[in-house]
Order: C-alpha cells, then sequence, then structure tokens
C-alpha cells in the first residue's frame, strides 16, 4: 500500500518536471529576453554582459534548475501585460476562482447525488423522466450559453440579480470573500449555478448508472429476499456500493471546474483566474501563461493522487492489486 | 462490413441520427439553403442592422430569425456558421481516431516498453481538460506565428489542439480490443503465415475492434463540436473572419444587454440541439452494442 502511494507520488512529481519543463520552455525561448529588456540599438558587449548577467550563456539543464527553484521561491516572472509579478497576480485572483468553483462543486453534489439516487431508484417515475431529459439538456448546451441565457433573463430582463462582478468583498487577511456580504452572495449566484450545471448533469447520470447496476447485483437481490426494508436495501447495500467510482469522478469533476471556469468567468467577467488566463492567451503574456499551466498541473496532479488514495482505502480489492489507473 | 449498430437500438436513438443526418445536410447545402450570400460582403446592408425575428412587429420577411449588428441575416449566418461547427468537429474526431487507434493497435499489438509510454502519455493526457489543452496550444501557436500566418491558420490549430486532447479514449478502445484480438486463433494464423505486423494490424485486427471506436467517435464528436465552440466563443479558436456557430454567439452576446437576444439564441439553439442529437445518438449506439452500460456517461 505505501509502496503504490509512493510509486504514485513519485510519478506525480515526474509529471510536474516534465510539466515544468514545458512551462521553462515556453517562458524562455519564445521570444528573445535579451531583446525584449534591451531594446534594439544596444551594443553587442552589453548584449553578451546581461546574457551572462540572466545566467542565458549557461547549458540548458543548469539554466532549467535555476528556473525550477526561482518557482519554488514563488518567483513566477512578471506579467508583460500588466507589469505585476506574477504571483502576486495569482494570489489576487485565487480566492475568487477556488469560492466560484467551491460552490459550484457544493451544488453539483448536495443536488446531484440525491436527483441520481432518486431517478435510479424510482426508475420508472414521471419526475425522474423529467430530470433525465433535464440533465441530457444540461450536457448538451454549452456553459457559455447557459450563462448569457441566465444572464439576459435575470440580470437584463428582470433585473434581479447583477450580471458580472463579485460584489462587494470582505479581506479576511491576505484572502478575499465574498461570501460574506449580501452584494457578494447575490453576484455568486449566476455564476455559480452555470458552472455547475454542466457537473451536475453528468454526476446525477453517473450516480444513476452506478446505482442501477448495483440494484440489481446479487448482493442487493439476496438483501431484499431477506425481507429487509427498502431504505436498509438501497442506502446500506446499494448506495455505498455504488459511491465508488463516485469518489472518483467527483474529484476529476473539480478538475473540470478549474478548466470550465474560464468560460464562466468569462460570460460574468469574474475576476478570478480562468478570466486572467485566458486574457494571457489573447496577449501572448507568456509570464502568466506558464505559471498558470504549472499551478493547474500541481492542482490535477494532486487530484489524481488523492483520487489514487482513496479509491485505495475506499475498494479493498485494490489495496493488494497492483496499479490500476 | 456490417456492425450492426443499428440493431436493438430504440426509437429515439434513430430520430436523433435522424436529426443528425438533417443538420449534415443543411451544413453541407449551407449555399443554397441560405437566404443571403453572407460571406459576400456586398450583400450587407447597414440599413438592415439589428432587426427582430420576423414575426416581431419590427421584423423584416426578408430576415426570419432577425439580422445582426452588420446587417447580416441570422439564420443565412447560422447555417455558414454550421458547416464550419461540423466540418472542425469532424475533422477533428477524424484526426482524433486516427491517432488514437494507431497509438491503441501498437501499443496493443507490440506491448512492452512502447505500450508503458504510450498508456504513460495518455493517462497525463486525462489530468488535462480538452479547453485547456486546446487554450495551451492556441497560446503557443500565437507567440511562435506570426499574426498573419496565425489567421489562416487558424482553423487548423483548432483542430489540431481538439484532437490531441481526445486522443486518448480511442487509445484505450483500441489497445483493449488489439489485446484481446491478438491472441484469437486468426491473427496467430496469419503470424505463422508471416504475413507482416502493419498488414496483419490493419488487414485483421482493425476491423474487428471498431465497433467500440464508432461509439466513441460518435460521442467524441459532440464533445468536440462543443469544444469548439467554447474556444470560439472564448475567442482563441476560429478567427471572427469565419465565423462558426460559438462566434456568432460571442459577437452577438455584446448587443444581449440592449435586449438583441435573437443574435444569440438562434446559433446557440442550433448549437445546443446538434449536440443534443450527437449525445442521444451516442449514448443509443452505446446502448445498443453493450447494453451493461445502460445510462451512465462517458
Amino acid at each position: 500500500m505505501i509502496a503504490a502511494i509512493l510509486t504514485r507520488l513519485l510519478q506525480g512529481v515526474g509529471v510536474l518536471l516534465v510539466v515544468g519543463l514545458l512551462a521553462f520552455a515556453v517562458s524562455t525561448r519564445l521570444g528573445d529576453p535579451v531583446n525584449n529588456m534591451l531594446g534594439p540599438e544596444a551594443t553587442n558587449a552589453e548584449r553578451e554582459a546581461m546574457r551572462e548577467q540572466l545566467g542565458l550563456d549557461r547549458p540548458f539543464l543548469v539554466q532549467y534548475g535555476r528556473y525550477l527553484g526561482r518557482v519554488l521561491h514563488g518567483k513566477l516572472g512578471v506579467s508583460y501585460r500588466l507589469g505585476i509579478p506574477v504571483g502576486e497576480l495569482l494570489a489576487e485572483r485565487l480566492p475568487a476562482s477556488v469560492e466560484l468553483s467551491g460552490v459550484a462543486m457544493l451544488l453539483t453534489l448536495l443536488l446531484g447525488v440525491p436527483l441520481g439516487m432518486y431517478a435510479a431508484i424510482r426508475r420508472r417515475s414521471w419526475a425522474t423522466r423529467v430530470v433525465l431529459g433535464a440533465s441530457l439538456a444540461g450536457l448538451s448546451v454549452p456553459t457559455f450559453l447557459i450563462g448569457l441565457l441566465l444572464i439576459f433573463l435575470f440580470a437584463v430582463h428582470l433585473r434581479w440579480l447583477p450580471s458580472s462582478g463579485r460584489g462587494e468583498v470582505v479581506a479576511l487577511g491576505p484572502w478575499t470573500t465574498g461570501l460574506l456580504t449580501p452584494s457578494g452572495l447575490r453576484a455568486l449566484i449566476l455564476p455559480s449555478v452555470t458552472l455547475a450545471l454542466y457537473s451536475l448533469a453528468l454526476m446525477l447520470r453517473l450516480v444513476r448508472g452506478e446505482l442501477l447496476d448495483v440494484l440489481q447485483s446479487e448482493h442487493v437481490r439476496f438483501a431484499r429476499a431477506r425481507g429487509l426494508p427498502e431504505r436498509a436495501v438501497n442506502f446500506r447495500h446499494g448506495f455505498r456500493n455504488a459511491l465508488l467510482p463516485v469518489v472518483t469522478v467527483a474529484a476529476l469533476q473539480l478538475g473540470n471546474l478549474l478548466a470550465f471556469s474560464v468560460v464562466t468567468e468569462t460570460v460574468f467577467q469574474w475576476p478570478g483566474m480562468g478570466l486572467l488566463f485566458l486574457q494571457a492567451v489573447q496577449f501572448v503574456d507568456v509570464p502568466v501563461i506558464s505559471s498558470y499551466l504549472l499551478l493547474a498541473a500541481v492542482a490535477f496532479v494532486l487530484i489524481n493522487f488523492l483520487v489514487d488514495v482513496s479509491y485505495r482505502l475506499l475498494d479493498p480489492r485494490i489495496r493488494s492489486a497492483a496499479g490500476g489507473s | 462490413m456490417r456492425l450492426g449498430l443499428l440493431d436493438g437500438t430504440r426509437r429515439g436513438t434513430r430520430i436523433a441520427l435522424g436529426v443528425v443526418l438533417a443538420y449534415v445536410l443543411l451544413a453541407a447545402g449551407a449555399r443554397w439553403v441560405a437566404p443571403q450570400p453572407v460571406q459576400d460582403l456586398r450583400t450587407l446592408d447597414l440599413m438592415n442592422s439589428s432587426l427582430p425575428p420576423a414575426w416581431s412587429p419590427e421584423g423584416n420577411r426578408a430576415f426570419p430569425l432577425g439580422t445582426d449588428e452588420q446587417g447580416r441575416d441570422v439564420l443565412s449566418g447560422a447555417l455558414f456558421g454550421l458547416r464550419l461547427s461540423m466540418g472542425v468537429g469532424f475533422a477533428a474526431v477524424a484526426l482524433a481516431m486516427i491517432l488514437g487507434v494507431s497509438a491503441g493497435l501498437l501499443a496493443g499489438y507490440r506491448g512492452g516498453w512502447l505500450d508503458a509510454v504510450l498508456m504513460r502519455a495518455a493517462d497525463a493526457q486525462l489530468t488535462f481538460p480538452a479547453i485547456l489543452v486546446a487554450m495551451l496550444l492556441d497560446g503557443l501557436a500565437r507567440s511562435v506565428l506570426p499574426r498573419s500566418v496565425h489567421e489562416t491558420l487558424g482553423v487548423p490549430v483548432v483542430v489540431g489542439a481538439i484532437a490531441l486532447a481526445q486522443w486518448v479514449p480511442f487509445a484505450r478502445a483500441a489497445r483493449v480490443g488489439t489485446l484481446v484480438e491478438r491472441e484469437k486463433g486468426y491473427v496467430q494464423a496469419a503470424q505463422v503465415m508471416a504475413r507482416p505486423g502493419w498488414a496483419i494490424l490493419l488487414g485483421h485486427v482493425l476491423p474487428n475492434v471498431l465497433g467500440p471506436v464508432v461509439v466513441i467517435a460518435t460521442i467524441g464528436l459532440g464533445n468536440a463540436i462543443l469544444t469548439e465552440a467554447t474556444l470560439s466563443f472564448l475567442g482563441v479558436g476560429i478567427p471572427p473572419t469565419s465565423p462558426s456557430l460559438g462566434t456568432l454567439v460571442r459577437t452577438g452576446s455584446a448587443y444581449l444587454p440592449s435586449g438583441a437576444w435573437w443574435m444569440v439564441v438562434f446559433p446557440g439553439l442550433a448549437l445546443a440541439g446538434l449536440v443534443l442529437a450527437v449525445n442521444v445518438a451516442g449514448d443509443g449506439l452505446r446502448d445498443g452494442l453493450d447494453p451493461k452500460q445502460r445510462g451512465a456517461v462517458s
């Protein structure tokens, strides 16, 4: 068990090193930093001096090592577009993204799991049909369209909710939160619903599918034959065994929420990291792009690692077996 | 070769396939179906800008679904946009399929380190959502290529990015299929007859692993179309000179606060309807092939 976890950890570090190499290559090999800093009038001697000062005359691997050292100290470079250190930029934008994705994840779990269970247990009821139909639509209507339609209905037409921004935020140390003010909470409603719909639909259909499978299995039929109450059969024997894939997908959805927050943050002009990344891509703001890439890689590797560990903890069958992705 | 894909499928699946086919015909025939040749800028008249759909009081019969801010017929724009969106979707899935199936066949047939490397790459790829991969590639292309080249290469870059984000399910399915087929008598007979490896793979193994691949392709098509639309909506996909459905929604969304909903809603509905039909068809095809998975997604 511990050996398997260590292997996974090492693999994760390996992936991070490769992504780091990519980020490094992007941030240094694209364009000539010496030209960017000195301008075209500089003499060759000045260029050489600058090159030496920046360590650009060293071998590639030495430069990569130094880059990793800087990154680990939180020195991610300075944004071309805004002239602010990338570390500060990300720290400033992080709370907005985390709160948005967190609330969306909460909606996904609190609505998706019960609805999915309902749809599996009451297989033929009309409410199940409605829920399944709606979830299919939720998977098919693009996120940005849902966001725009919600804005049009609730912000432009009815004027109930704000269409953009975070509302009023309160600073708690370095963290800014919109969860403590009425305007901040109101501003959170439309973006979080928009972001949650896709993963909600996915979660619901997954829970239903898994539970349907489990409910047809031998041990559940046996529990039913023993005359156990329906509730005990569904929850203790059914749901518990359907939980494993649900945990996996929930964790992986967290990564997807991160990706889709780019879209949602754009639609609602939500001042988070996704919007920052999009603007960086449009302006070719290389330090921001490579830093976001690194941060996303860390997040995904971490998520995958946790999924793997939780898998081993939840399912005794995997504990002894080797690997299994 | 008969895959028997439609055996045992439900009516809903057949209807969805019919809708997809209708979309394909509409997209292919955009030039003849569209009331206005919107690609020809000379047909645009600013006098007709921002007209609501024909059934509202200020509407004009000539523009059934209204016009955009440049006087472009929304229906015609959506038809041409549909053509581009579907073209990109089909191309991306085809490329992903070729990449993925080749990788899967090789990995499954050769095994060993090649298998290990390809499948680790697949794992790593899966950790990154398609949209981020596509945005990164687009950002890379932007920083490497001069602006004018990037504009002309916009479509290939998007196709490549989506394909790269989607090859993994194909590779996994093809690999598993190959692992099974490899041990069967007919493959071993071919090996004994000393047929070259590529001939065995293409002639014998490939046809037998295609069933699941077709299903993955259908589901992947919905995702590819959604990804392209999202990229274009974000303004990092197809250049605005040849608008896809996502681009139309993007440009239209600027006029949403002033109440011009038709510029967003009609291209958006066309998109959602297409993806819905593709998803229902894909779901149904999978159920037809694998009744155990009924109702689950991806």
